[in-house]
């Protein structure tokens, strides 16, 4: 029997790409995000039957207030600090840099603690900076910071589409300096338009702060207020459901922008042929500037918080961890391990795929959409949306580490394909297509072509989910089993028993255990790659 | 006459490489000079101190007799003052407007009918439909049209091109080489064009100016580049082929090279006689002969209506080639090498 031609046609990685969409994505959230349209498909809903109150209706208002605010503030901040290491030859460019990921890989409610820590000192309790930085300026400043990475990277990627001869031929050909400023502004305005959304979305749905600040001060913010929903007896999803709608809207809204405007940079890139520009050397005025603006992000961002944060863990006398905390290091590693590898796993296998020179245009131009339409829905969100989609007869996995784990996979899929695709892109396929029309046999292959031409990408794709699942929080708090919690679980509670001591000590230990794994990860990936090497030398 | 540009003594470090050395050069108004190399020469580098959008190191750099980089002197002139065109290898068109607003905002301002006046312009280039366009929905060749349009629309008196014709595709390169030439001399203005392609300096230039690892090596005019390429690199450039190594010698009083174990006539281009150089025959010059060296042949290829013939010449431990109306029947040959097209060089160190 002949199979029908749309069957024939039918790429078997294409479905299971599809098939996996749908699982992970897909279904879980559309049937958590019409729970108040359809009560019953929510397992146990007994809450406010969709009705959202006054305090929800604030936190909503609250929430798009902060976002904008520290968007607007963190975009300028990313343009320049994207223009100073694309387009200046300065010293410290690689060490701003290093720092801006740093402070990207920082759990906000580890940085928010650090503050929270000096503020509470009984020297600065009763000051002014205290009373701002316990309300509305601190947790501003603190959202700047935290998405002040993606700014910095959006603005990084468009500075470098900008190309630099766009800006010489600037210089040369527009004499009135007028003139070259509009110029100038309509090519940055997508960049800048692009960095803004990016902001705007990540503050939009940042849990740790107000999971911490936020709940401190009373200030009611719409990721905790989902949090609360879902927390509270009994569960009120489909409150949940419209809190979430209200959130992913405007982030959906944001990524349909961000979209236009990368379209619009697209033209940048389009005609394909950008040669990076040669960076000239800062003067002594500028060196100071860029020096200053270093010192001061590093104090702010990573320096006095990290401070604070050792004072206190080493503290003697300070309060013991809990138990169960010793018993969540354990944990988070185990489901960190797993979970990234599985994600790191297939965020490779799409990528090779998608990078290849023979794949469509339009599976990238999917791809791009796929980590942007992602973006709008938060951990949380989807931890939620999780709570319902596996809760039931046919898939009984709530309060199981399985459920947890898909949800971390999912979590960080969609950040790993955007992290990946550039290293990734840069393995040479041809190689490994060379091996293959000289006859060597698939699993040759595998250990003696692919394998060492991934390893290095696969393990910084890997080492980096690790870091972000061992702290992720919105979804360990919603997912994680009874009587095995997660490290950011633990230190979330430390936090908002205000035990900072103990905290500290604890999220010291966890960076520390992090680090380890991650070095002895490298390093027998190293040792391995190198008595290969010398294995194969005569 | 006052040179349009003139370069004296000019130095460019590039994270304390040399780029460039000691380099004299000058441009006069309304001539055509093609700056060649290969890639690392530093040609890129030096159209960039002469556009401004980099300094130099040490000399001197004059525009129409007034000095516009002088670290010494402590002038520097920025390159919105220098009062030029410039065409770019990636085009370099500002994408978020159209072709018409790329070339009106080069246009200076206070000029009466811009709109008008850019138009024009993009019609001479062969865009005029295409006006209202982004760059990014054009091809290659149109965008660099649309680069021309827009460094010649100021009416500058030195236009420069920075390699203006790579990635293009041949045919595509053609035309757009012919209209390069044309409307450099209707406008006037003299140009600096940097290649690595021999064809542009055959095609384009009055004058050729050759870069070689940061020196410059020969300036001439197409035909005396040709008639007495002043390196072997420059000799390469110009079609000569060999390579090998022979010892100078005097036969009769007259220097030359043993060559296949006949002795041969040649100009030696600083190698003393007993020294050993580098030989290199034009392509003109070799000929299946009565007489002359061994030579098995290789391969022959059909190339524009004549035979590209291969020998192979184990005496020389080299390949060489010979241009052939019919196609050679004789597996073995000797071949005749002309004096005329004979020269030898220093040998290269490193």
């Amino acid at each position: 029997m002949r199979l029908p031609t749309w069957l024939r046609r039918l790429n078997p990685a294409a479905l299971a790409c599809g098939m996996g969409l749908i699982a992970l994505f897909i279904y879980p959230i559309l049937r958590f995000l019409l729970v108040p349209v359809f009560p019953s498909l929510a397992p146990m809903e007994g809450g406010s039957g969709g009705v959202i109150g006054d305090i929800s209706t604030t936190a909503m208002v609250n929430s798009l207030e902060l976002a904008v605010a520290s968007a607007t503030i963190a975009v300028p901040c990313g343009i320049l600090m994207g223009w100073i290491v694309e387009r200046r030859h300065w010293w410290g460019g690689s060490i701003l840099s290093a720092v801006v990921w740093a402070l990207f890989f920082t759990p906000s409610y580890i940085l928010t603690t650090g503050w929270q820590i000096l503020f509470s000192l009984p020297l600065l309790h009763a000051t002014v900076l205290a009373r701002l930085f316990f309300g509305v300026p601190g947790i501003i400043s603190l959202l700047a910071l935290k998405v002040l990475p993606f700014a910095y990277l959006a603005a990084r990627a468009s500075w470098r589409a900008i190309g630099g001869e766009i800006d010489d031929a600037l210089r040369v050909h527009v004499a009135a300096p007028r003139r070259r400023m509009r110029i100038l502004a309509g090519l940055l305005l997508p960049a800048a338009g692009s960095a803004w959304i990016v902001g705007f979305i990540e503050s939009l749905q940042e849990f740790g702060i107000p999971a911490t600040l936020g709940a401190q001060i009373h200030l009611p913010i719409i990721t905790y207020a989902i949090y609360q929903r879902l927390a509270a007896v009994p569960l009120d999803f489909s409150g949940a459901a419209l809190l979430s709608w209200s959130l992913i809207l405007p982030a959906g809204i944001g990524a349909a922008l961000n979209l236009y405007f990368l379209t619009r940079a697209l033209g940048m890139i389009v005609h394909g042929r950008n040669r990076p520009g040669l960076r000239p050397r800062p003067g002594v005025a500028g060196q100071l500037a860029f020096g200053g603006m270093l010192v001061l992000l590093a104090a702010f961002g990573l320096g006095i918080p990290g401070a604070m944060v050792l004072t206190r863990a080493l503290a003697p006398g300070s309060a013991s961890i809990p138990e169960t905390g010793w018993a969540s290091l354990g944990y988070s590693c185990i489901y960190a391990g797993i979970a990234a590898l599985l994600a790191t796993g297939i965020a490779t296998a799409v990528l090779t795929r998608v990078t290849r020179r023979s794949a469509s245009r339009r599976v990238a131009i999917g791809m791009e959409i796929f980590s942007l339409t992602n973006m709008a829905v938060p951990g949380l969100v989807l931890g939620a949306a999780y709570v319902i989609a596996f809760n039931n007869a046919y898939f009984p996995l709530y309060g199981t580490p399985i459920l947890l784990i898909l949800a971390y996979v999912a979590a960080q899929l969609p950040m790993l394909l955007r992290f990946l695709h550039a290293p990734l892109g840069q393995v040479h396929h041809g190689l490994a297509d060379a091996a293959r029309l000289h006859g060597m046999p698939w699993a040759e292959r595998l250990v003696q072509i692919h394998t060492p031409m991934l390893l290095t990408p696969f393990l910084w794709g890997w080492t980096m989910a690790f870091g972000q699942i061992f702290f992720e929080l919105p979804v360990s708090e919603l997912l994680y089993p009874a009587g095995k919690e997660p490290v950011a679980v633990t230190l979330v509670t430390l936090n908002q028993q205000f035990n900072y001591n103990a905290e500290s000590r604890f999220a010291l230990i966890g960076i520390a255990l992090c680090l380890c794994i991650a070095g002895v990860v490298a390093a027998t990936a190293r040792r391995w790659t190198a008595l290969r090497m010398a294995s194969q030398t005569p | 006459m006052t040179p349009l540009l003139e370069m004296t003594a000019v130095e460019k470090r590039l994270d304390r490489i040399p780029v460039l050395r000691n380099i004299d050069l000058s441009v006069h108004p309304g001539e055509f000079t093609v700056l060649i190399g290969g890639s690392g020469s530093g040609k890129t580098t030096l159209l960039r101190l002469v556009g401004g959008l980099d300094r130099v190191d040490a000399g001197v750099v004059r525009l129409r007799g007034d000095i516009v980089d002088a670290p010494a002197r402590g002038i520097w002139a920025a390159p919105e003052r220098r009062r030029l065109g410039m065409v770019f290898q990636d085009y370099a068109l500002w994408p978020h407007m159209t072709c018409l607003e790329n070339v009106l905002a080069a246009l200076p301002e206070g000029t009466s009918d811009r709109v008008s006046v850019a138009r024009r312009m993009l019609e001479r280039v062969g865009l005029g439909p295409l006006a209202a366009r982004r760059p990014h929905s054009l091809s290659g060749g149109q965008q660099q049209r649309v680069g021309i349009a827009r460094a010649l629309i100021a009416r500058p008196d030195l236009v420069l091109f920075d390699e203006p014709l790579s990635g293009l595709d041949v045919d595509i390169r053609d035309m757009l080489r012919f209209e390069i030439r044309t409307l450099a001399r209707e406008s006037g203005a003299g140009a600096l064009l940097v290649s690595h392609d021999p064809t542009d300096a055959w095609r384009l230039a009055d004058r050729v100016i050759v870069l070689e690892r940061g020196s410059l090596v020969q300036a001439a005019a197409p035909a005396e580049l040709y008639r007495d390429p002043a390196t072997a690199r420059v000799a390469r450039f110009v079609g000569a082929q060999g390579g090998f190594a022979a010892r100078v010698m005097r036969n009769q009083g007259i220097l030359g090279v043993e060559v296949g174990g006949i002795f041969h006539a040649a100009s030696s281009k600083g190698v003393a006689e007993g020294e050993t150089g580098v030989v290199m025959i034009r392509s003109a010059g070799i000929r299946v002969a009565g007489e002359g060296i061994p030579a098995s042949l290789e391969y022959t290829v059909f190339e524009a209506g004549r035979y590209r013939a291969y020998w192979s010449c184990p005496q020389l431990q080299t390949v060489l080639y010979t241009a052939e109306d019919r196609e050679p029947s004789a597996r073995t040959a000797l071949l005749s090498v002309d004096a005329a097209h004979l020269f030898v060089y220093p040998l290269e160190v490193g």
